[in-house]
């Protein structure tokens, strides 16, 4: 029998031939030196590049892959900038306060006691200007439909001194004003409007 | 692999953790082979996380009736060829298998020269076979990596390449006995 072919060989050793295949192989390796060591050389070769050292998956690898799959939803993102435009703003308040404490030269403790009576100061005056003004809205509201009695009463005695002529012209005249004074504040709004853009 | 099915059905249906589970099931074995293709650590690093980000991006072209991790290699393949075009390397050296070069085939029978693997420890031969896999041409590099590192079968290669089994095998002997030469012509 003549030497094998090499291709035969690889597949012999990676268990690719079928049963009668394989048998005839070993039988010729048993009788054919060359052939042997031609596999053993073939056999080493494969063992080594089976065994190859495989190359090292960072760290923190997976998590980069997943990142960017799914990339922090848009809400999450303006709730974390939100939060993070508050937390500066505290950071900025503690900075000033802590300032002025040390150009007063007040301790931390000091200058968080002066605080808190200053806030509660504040809250104090906030409430009592608060209640004197819901007072005179209410006041208000009571004295209204009596300007508004009087407002009539006045228009009544006008008219019956005025001639119906002279009433048209007035109202006339009204309108007018009111048409023009309608007129330029729209004209102003949309001027300043065009600055803006 | 049934498990593999299952994995894509959960991610398909809003899952994260099933594609992660995917990921590091297979982010081992593709950079073995985008790092082996490539060379450059760095480079495979970012290719295989692309490989990831496209499969997950085309999940609903997977077809079940196919293995995944031969729709996964097959992404991962054809992203190396996009890579080395990107490179402008010459196209005949990224498509073209050995069977189209000339005078490529190598000897088909043995003969009686000596050993050339036995001149080296195990860890010896394998860090030269990891420095001669450079030298292969990509075709062969990419069979011999399939079959002998990711383990691959021929059945899977020929599908992934969509070439006749036959080919895919003479590619992988071209490749193991072409670098069983370079082996032998690379400096001690």
């Amino acid at each position: 029998m003549s030497c094998l072919d090499l291709e035969k060989l690889y597949l012999y050793l990676e268990g690719e031939l079928d049963a009668a295949e394989a048998r005839a192989v070993g039988a010729h390796l048993a009788s054919c030196p060359t052939c042997r060591a031609a596999a053993e050389e073939r056999e080493l070769l494969l063992r080594a590049a089976g065994t190859l050292p495989a190359l090292e998956v960072p760290s923190g690898f997976t998590q980069m892959i997943m990142e960017r799959i799914s990339p922090a939803p848009a809400r999450e993102r303006v709730r974390a900038s939100r939060l993070g435009r508050l937390a500066a703003a505290a950071a900025v308040l503690a900075v000033t306060l802590g300032l002025a404490s040390l150009l007063a030269g007040l301790g931390p403790v000091h200058a968080f006691l002066e605080l808190s009576h200053f806030t509660w100061n504040s809250l104090r005056s906030f409430v009592t200007v608060a209640a004197k003004f819901s007072k005179f809205v209410i006041l208000g509201f009571k004295i209204l439909p009596q300007i508004a009695g009087e407002f009539l009463l006045t228009l009544k005695a006008l008219t019956s001194v005025i001639s119906p002529e002279a009433q048209i012209a007035c109202a006339s005249a009204l309108l007018v004003i009111l048409i023009l004074a309608g007129f330029f504040w729209n004209r102003r709004l949309s001027l300043e409007r065009h600055h803006e853009n | 692999m049934h498990e593999d099915q299952d994995l894509v059905r959960r991610t398909l249906r809003g899952d994260k953790g099933a594609f992660e589970m995917i990921v590091l099931r297979y982010q081992q074995p593709l950079l073995n082979y985008v790092g082996r293709m490539l060379g450059e650590r760095e480079t495979a690093l970012d290719l295989c996380q692309e490989v990831f980000v496209k499969a997950y991006g085309s999940l609903r072209s997977y077809r079940p009736e196919y293995k995944f991790s031969t729709w996964l290699y097959k992404i991962a393949s054809n992203s190396v060829i996009d890579s080395w075009r990107k490179k402008k390397l010459p196209m005949i050296s990224i498509e073209a298998g050995p069977e189209d070069e000339a005078g490529s085939m190598p000897i088909q029978v043995p003969d009686d020269k000596p050993s050339v693997v036995r001149r080296y420890e195990l860890g010896e031969l394998r860090a030269r076979i990891d420095a001669a896999l450079a030298e292969l041409p990509v075709a062969l590099r990419e069979a011999f990596v399939w079959r002998h590192v990711n383990g691959l079968s021929y059945e899977e290669m020929a599908e992934i390449k969509g070439l006749p089994m036959g080919t895919v095998k003479n590619r992988v002997f071209q490749a193991k006995e072409r670098l069983r030469k370079l082996l032998e012509e690379l400096p001690r």
